[in-house]
């Protein structure tokens, strides 16, 4: 059952996610039948799927939505932005449920509250005016509530609960409590409990009445309150609402509810006749009799009543009043022919709440499918291998194996070169889900601003790895509330320079090499290199002077500068002590980059430059001196500690002996032009490296640890730095550079081969 | 006389008609733990489409589906010249009124059942009403 909800969780967000689209596209067109239509259906699905599990005023608050809904989908009910409010506050309220639900495994308390004070609001909706008594009629009491599960048996009817509670002295006024209860007409169901726990013996009062009774009755409301007309004040009477519907209680713990097959078969016998007499339509009359006759003849067999079951089939072929008249004949002796049957059985344990939600990954089924098939292949390349190993034992020449092996060699890296590939895609997922949700959030923020904005959004379906994709909505976000509260100018401004009163936010996706960029622009202001240059002196970041010579471009750049922030006032959407600095940060983490491009008066284009999957590159962090340093492990063939009297010196460098062949020794600390201590310890700590056929030993000061980190390839002013093979950002936050073995061994052959 | 109402030994089959994707999976439980085989159908037209290519003992049919909704879906399949016009059908929905209810008769269903549903209710009708034994 944990299936479930994790899967209902995520078509809940999916759900709420078109929906709000729709509504904001809706609030644009009001009179757009398909969006309409499209909304209808997501509450209708959201209701259906919350209605499988025991979350009542989310149930009760979707149904209202839908009724108003269906009302606009019949335009009988205008979509105004009254109800497309209350719709989008209701998908932000069943969004939060739903991270309640997952978190906790129930709707936060305030649910309760909030749920029926939006579904009164959908129904003054539909019945404006002073007709508002189902608004009006206070929330059902819990103990009402809690009668839906004994009542799963009889749906439909209307139903009046009493809540009879006797005074403790009610002996005394000559009150006699179960005989009124037995005077109730109609009555369903009785339950009696202890109305506060029983006192221990030796306090217990014979004499008082501790009595709580809750009664079900099918009995009209007036009858009812004639009844307990003489303890009115001790009776609390409340109409079952249809909406109170049977609960799905986990098989294990329902201990009544299990009905017992011969109501059933009963019920369905009844509801054939009912059926047999609602036919309208000739043609569908000899179908609809077979079905009729089929049901009834198998609720009977299902009991084991075939002799039954065979009068209904003879009556079958005398028409459908025949078969009506058999059905009725078996219904009204049926308590003769009743054999017991027990009906219950341990269908399974199914809590659908129970458990952790993992998260779930969505994957197309068709890379899912070129997994298999790679799969498959290097199943079969691996026995070929077992082929090979039969070949030896036998004595197979040695030429021939060998050239075997390397084609077995090359054709299993060739599958799992792709089937590496084909792993890491399976984690590719569109940026829609992403920029989804930012019709929502454009809406929001310009409104809280009094601004009137367009978003485009272009490129949703580019792809990237789960986790970029879903590390990116905070930078955005950030980015395009910015560009709506700086960017954009307001509308009496943006009227004066002749541009349109509505300004325009284009997010857009692209693929760029092996990453992907991700660009928001708008056309409003522009960034005033002159403004950034003032205020970067202001802040302290940079002298006057240097300033003066740096081209636009890199004075621009500024803004990313941590402590930066070009808001003239802080904002209430932006200006929340986070500047274009934790964007940068942001972007950094993932393994990418932000730049930005402006023209004053124009606009302005933030882009994220993010890589499309995380290669995750193992990495050891060696010191040398008081830094440290990754090296990717790919390279490093072994980790030796050698005694500091194995160290030569050689022509021109030091060498070590490792497995009988000479290894040319450089210390990291001199390759990276600090070696000027001198050597420490009895021991040299050595990574033996392989790069293009050749080995080397590297000195390190200290092994630090083994890290899996997503590693950056150089920015341009480090990049020209030979041995940097990139950069990744540990933990801490801090910097770490990632030398590339091949650039060392550059560095280093040309001593080491002098 | 047709096999009609004959009592299934072998597993008995049931067809999902519902256009939300978690409530089949939902009946898609409760059916495979019954001792049912459970085959899906998103709205009316993929439904008939099942009911032409597969025998089934029993149709579990929603209301409100896109495309084609379930009254349309049952009112097809009960005028076919065909045995598959006798499955039982157990219409689901979330409406309880009566004339909701009178609505689904007319459309030629057996059964009708108020959503949500327990899963004892419903395993105990759909059993009775596809002929198999608990």
């Amino acid at each position: 059952m944990n299936d479930l909800l994790e899967q209902f969780l995520d078509e809940t967000r999916e759900l709420v996610q078109s929906a709000t689209e729709d509504l904001l596209a809706l609030e644009a067109a009001p009179g757009d039948a398909e969006a309409v239509n499209r909304v209808f259906r997501a509450f209708h699905t959201l209701k259906g799927s919350v209605g499988l599990f025991d979350f009542p005023p989310w149930f009760s608050l979707l149904h209202a939505a839908e009724d108003c809904l269906s009302a606009a989908r019949a335009a009988t009910l205008a979509v105004d932005s009254a109800l497309v409010d209350l719709a989008l506050e209701t998908l932000d309220a069943t969004g939060r449920w739903a991270d309640a639900v997952e978190i906790g495994g129930a709707l936060p308390e305030t649910a309760d509250a909030e749920g029926s004070a939006l579904a009164g609001r959908y129904r003054s909706l539909l019945s404006p005016g002073p007709e508002t008594r189902a608004t009006d009629a206070p929330a059902l009491p819990v103990w009402a509530s809690r009668l839906s599960e004994p009542l799963s048996g009889i749906e439909g009817r209307p139903l009046i609960a009493v809540r009879y509670q006797p005074r403790g002295d009610c002996f005394f006024s000559g009150d006699d409590p179960l005989g009124l209860v037995r005077k109730v007409p109609g009555l369903l169901a009785v339950t009696v409990e202890p109305a506060v726990p029983w006192s221990p013996d030796d306090e217990f009062d014979a004499f008082a009445c501790n009595l709580a009774i809750t009664l079900v009755s099918e009995a009209p409301r007036a009858e009812i309150e004639t009844v307990f007309r003489l303890v009115g004040d001790q009776v609390t009477v409340v109409d079952l609402p249809t909406a109170i519907y049977p609960r799905i209680v986990p098989s294990g713990t329902m201990s009544a509810g299990a009905p017992a097959l011969e109501p059933v078969v009963a019920a369905i016998l009844a509801e054939q006749v009912r059926v047999l007499a609602a036919s309208d339509e000739a043609d569908t009359d000899a179908g609809r009799l077979e079905a009729c006759a089929r049901s009834a003849m198998n609720a009977l067999r299902s009991t084991g009543r075939s002799s039954a079951a065979e009068r209904c089939g003879q009556a079958l072929g005398s028409g459908p009043d025949a078969l009506r008249a058999a059905i009725e004949a078996i219904l009204s002796n049926r308590t003769d022919a009743a054999t017991p049957t027990d009906g219950e059985e341990a269908y399974g344990a199914s809590d659908p709440l129970g458990g952790d939600a993992a998260r779930t990954l969505r994957v197309d089924s068709a890379r899912v499918d070129v997994l298999v098939a790679l799969v498959g292949e290097l199943v079969v390349a691996r026995n070929g291998l077992g082929h090979l190993a039969a070949q030896a034992e036998a004595g197979e020449d040695a030429g021939t194996l060998a050239r075997a092996i390397r084609e077995a060699d090359a054709n299993i890296g060739r599958l799992s070169t792709t089937l590496h590939r084909s792993a890491i895609s399976l984690r590719l997922t569109p940026l829609s889900s992403v920029f989804r949700r930012f019709g929502r959030q454009v809406r929001d923020a310009a409104r809280g601003l009094g601004k009137d904005v367009v978003l485009v959004v272009e490129g949703e379906a580019t792809e990237a790895d789960k986790g970029i994709v879903e590390n990116m909505f905070e930078p955005l976000l950030h980015v395009v509330r910015n560009a709506i509260d700086h960017g954009l100018e307001d509308a009496a401004n943006r009227r004066q320079v002749g541009k349109p009163e509505a300004g325009r936010i284009r997010l857009k996706a692209e693929q760029d090499g092996d990453g992907i960029v991700v660009s928001v622009s708008d056309d409003g202001r522009g960034i005033d290199p002159a403004f950034i240059r003032r205020r970067a002196v202001e802040r302290g970041l940079l002298q006057p002077e240097p300033v003066a010579t740096m081209d636009d471009a890199a004075v621009t750049d500024l803004i990313f500068a941590p402590g930066f922030s070009t808001a003239e006032s802080v904002g209430a959407l932006s200006g929340r002590g986070v500047g274009m600095d934790a964007v940068r940060a942001a972007a950094a983490r993932m393994g990418g980059r932000v730049s930005v491009e402006s023209r004053v008066g124009l606009g302005t284009t933030i882009r994220l430059h993010l890589p499309r999957t995380i290669a995750l590159a193992r990495i050891m962090v060696v010191g040398a001196g008081t830094e440290s340093y990754g090296i990717a492990m790919d390279a490093v063939v072994e980790v030796v500690r050698r005694p500091r009297t194995c160290v030569h010196a050689v022509a021109g460098g030091n060498a070590t002996v490792l497995r009988g062949r000479t290894v040319p020794v450089f210390r990291l600390v001199e390759l990276l032009g600090r070696g000027d201590r001198p050597l420490d310890g009895d021991d040299a700590l050595l990574l033996v490296v392989r790069v293009n056929g050749e080995t080397i030993a590297v000195e390190v000061d200290r092994f630090e640890a083994r890290i899996d980190a997503v590693v950056r390839p150089p920015a341009s002013l480090v990049g020209s730095v030979a041995g940097v093979g990139g950069t990744t950002m540990l933990g801490d936050g801090r910097v770490l550079l990632v030398l590339d073995p091949a650039g060392i061994l550059a560095d280093a052959s040309a001593p080491a081969g002098g | 006389m047709s096999d009609t109402g004959s009592l299934r030994l072998e597993t008995p089959r049931v067809l999902v008609v519902d256009d939300g994707a978690l409530v089949r999976m939902y009946y898609r439980g409760i059916f495979e733990r019954a001792g049912f085989a459970v085959d899906e159908a998103l709205n009316g037209i993929e439904g008939l489409e099942r009911v032409l290519r597969a025998t089934y003992d029993l149709l579990v049919v929603d209301v409100n589906m896109p495309k084609m909704d379930g009254y349309s879906f049952l009112r097809a399949l009960r005028g076919r010249e065909s045995p598959i016009r006798s499955i039982p059908a157990l219409m689901t929905s979330t409406e309880a009124a009566e004339g909701d209810r009178e609505a689904a008769r007319v459309a030629g269903a057996n059964f009708y059942l108020v959503k949500p549903l327990s899963e004892d209710v419903l395993v105990a009708h759909a059993r009775a009403l596809a002929g198999s034994r608990p």
